[in-house]
């Protein structure tokens, strides 16, 4: 069924989608965050499992300060997203989330997820909103460093052998903050995306 | 972004029930749910939170929500809010980073005590046309889920403070000296500072055993045990080894100053106790003293050094003080092996 997926018209139609989707996303960002948001264009790709380690790899972050969140979303599209953070102090960030002053280990916690919820929500919404479906998300929660982050998506090996991996980094101007944003989109969904791209693709010949 | 299927009215109107009900169940639910418009004017109120909050709808709704509940952390949840309606998505907080959003006591009467509830929120946007039109506020019970969490939370603590001390004397067991010595020496290469380390042992410890059983054996363990901890700042080291062995390190002490606090353990040591049998107990011990010196970096070598001393001081007679002198030395102190302090002759008290 990936097959589909990768037929190079629907392949280049779901990039097309995806980078509307991301520039409105960045504009939101932006409004939220009141930062400009550097958004790199998305990469589209269908991922076997034993590759997801080398999307993890942000290369010249830093491994130690790695952070990660992770937010599963389902509805119209099912998956779950990985948000990496560069190692960057989240205090860096206080003043984004309203904070006036030191914030403590949970509030710096609580800035990762808010900030992980807001981007994510706007990827998916990013890609999900001009395929006319409707996604619901679950709570976003944190996993430890790069090792654990690999741990997630490599547990349970039953699960899934491939998926529809979106991968967008962005960064806050002024600011040192880098994050990757990857959306894994399941394969029962792929079927979903593939028609709804129909649909989009069709929509577009009508006018 | 917003596009006209990601409308939740519709999904809403197509739930069978009629409005009324719909009305019942959201306001029976046993989850907290309010709602609110951009400018924080409360739309509806359930009973959920009718009951904890003891406010009636009709003293909240078409009310500010922060005027009604001045508590409320209003900067940063109108913050939160606006990102809902900004970006038209969910929004979340959990009990982890944010205990509540409202605090309630007393949830658990007879088993809870005082407990405030701890609360996960989700933040949902209602959109109608395209626009977020309120946000709904979904609060729900995790106290139980912090309960279990905070118990083990506990376990796994007393379980990694369990594995890294001697069971017997409550000191740092061997697995966990190693590991606290492995970190001196790097810290210590890293800042340039120095540290001593004193192996010692228990005199004649089988003639204890042979003569009082192994019950005061393990008292006398114990006691050299406590001694130690006593006699040292509470900065330096003290782990069991061996059977009657101890290992102790002092970061900041160069070998004059770890073989001071050798003497005064070595004192210490050999005041009478009292075993359980209530019979009064004279012991001495041996110990052996050695220093960190950045060409010996080695955990191993150190250890191995103070062993050395430790032997000498037995060769010396027991009950007595040793100091390893590496083979660099100056000839003065130039012995490879040690030189033995009996009875802390040569060591000022």
């Amino acid at each position: 069924m990936t097959n589909a997926m990768l037929a190079e018209d629907k392949r280049d139609a779901l990039q097309e989608i995806v980078n509307i989707g991301m520039g409105a996303a960045g504009a939101a960002l932006a409004q939220v965050l009141g930062a400009f948001v550097e958004l790199a264009v998305p990469k589209i790709d269908v991922v076997e499992r034993r590759r997801v380690p080398a999307l993890l790899n942000t290369g010249a972050w830093s491994d130690a300060d790695l952070e990660a969140v992770r937010q599963p979303f389902f509805g119209g599209i099912i998956g779950e997203s990985l948000m990496l953070f560069d190692g960057a102090e989240p205090a860096h960030l206080a003043d984004l989330i309203g904070c006036a002053t030191e914030p403590t280990r949970e509030e710096q916690q609580e800035m990762l997820l808010d900030l992980a919820n807001v981007v994510i929500g706007a990827c998916v919404n990013g890609i999900a909103n001009p395929l006319e479906e409707v996604v619901s998300f679950a709570p976003p929660s944190r996993l430890g460093g790069r090792p654990d982050a690999c741990a997630f998506v490599l547990e349970d090996p039953g699960q899934w052998h491939e998926a529809l991996v979106i991968n967008v980094d962005f960064k806050l101007e002024e600011r040192q903050f880098r994050s990757r944003v990857l959306v894994f989109l399941s394969e029962p969904s792929l079927v979903r995306i593939d028609a709804a791209v129909h649909r989009f693709l069709d929509g577009l010949a009508a006018s | 972004m917003g596009s006209p299927r990601a409308d939740e009215g519709a999904a809403a109107a197509g739930s069978g029930l009629p409005p009324a009900l719909l009305a019942l169940l959201v306001d029976r639910l046993n989850v907290g749910i309010f709602t609110v418009t951009a400018d924080g004017t409360v739309l509806q109120w359930n009973r959920f939170l009718h009951a904890h909050t003891r406010v009636a709808p009709a003293d909240v709704v078409g009310k500010n929500l922060y005027e009604t509940f001045p508590e409320l952390p209003r900067e940063w949840l109108e913050r939160k809010l606006r990102s809902v309606f900004v970006i038209k998505n969910f929004a979340f907080t959990s009990w982890k980073q944010r205990p509540w959003l409202f605090r309630f006591e007393g949830q658990r009467p007879v088993s809870g005590g005082a407990l405030a509830m701890r609360q996960d929120c989700a933040f949902i946007p209602l959109v109608h046309d395209g626009e977020v039109r309120a946000v709904s506020v979904v609060i729900l019970d995790a106290t139980d889920t912090y309960e279990s969490q905070t118990r083990l939370d506990a376990t796994l603590a007393m379980l990694a403070a369990q594995s890294e001390r001697d069971a017997l004397t409550g000191v740092y067991n061997r697995r966990k000296l190693t590991e606290l010595l492995d970190m001196e020496v790097k810290r210590a290469l890293r800042y340039k500072q120095r540290f001593g380390l004193v192996m010692l042992d228990i005199d004649h410890f089988k003639k204890i055993n042979d003569t009082h059983g192994h019950l005061v054996g393990d008292e006398a363990i114990k006691h050299v045990a406590q001694r130690a901890v006593a006699t040292l700042r509470t900065t330096d080291v003290v782990a069991r080894y061996g059977g009657e062995e101890f290992v102790v390190f002092l970061p900041g002490e160069d070998v004059t100053g770890a073989a001071l606090a050798a003497e005064r353990l070595r004192e210490a040591a050999r005041k009478p106790f009292k075993t359980l049998a209530d019979v009064d107990l004279t012991l001495t011990i041996s110990l052996g003293v050695t220093e960190f010196r950045p060409e010996a970096a080695d955990p191993k070598m150190l250890l191995e050094e103070a062993d050395r001393a430790l032997y000498a001081s037995k060769e010396g007679g027991r009950n007595r003080v040793s100091v390893f002198r590496p083979a660099s030395s100056p000839p003065a102190a130039s012995a490879n092996g040690s030189t033995g302090h009996g009875e802390g002759e040569r060591i000022p008290q």
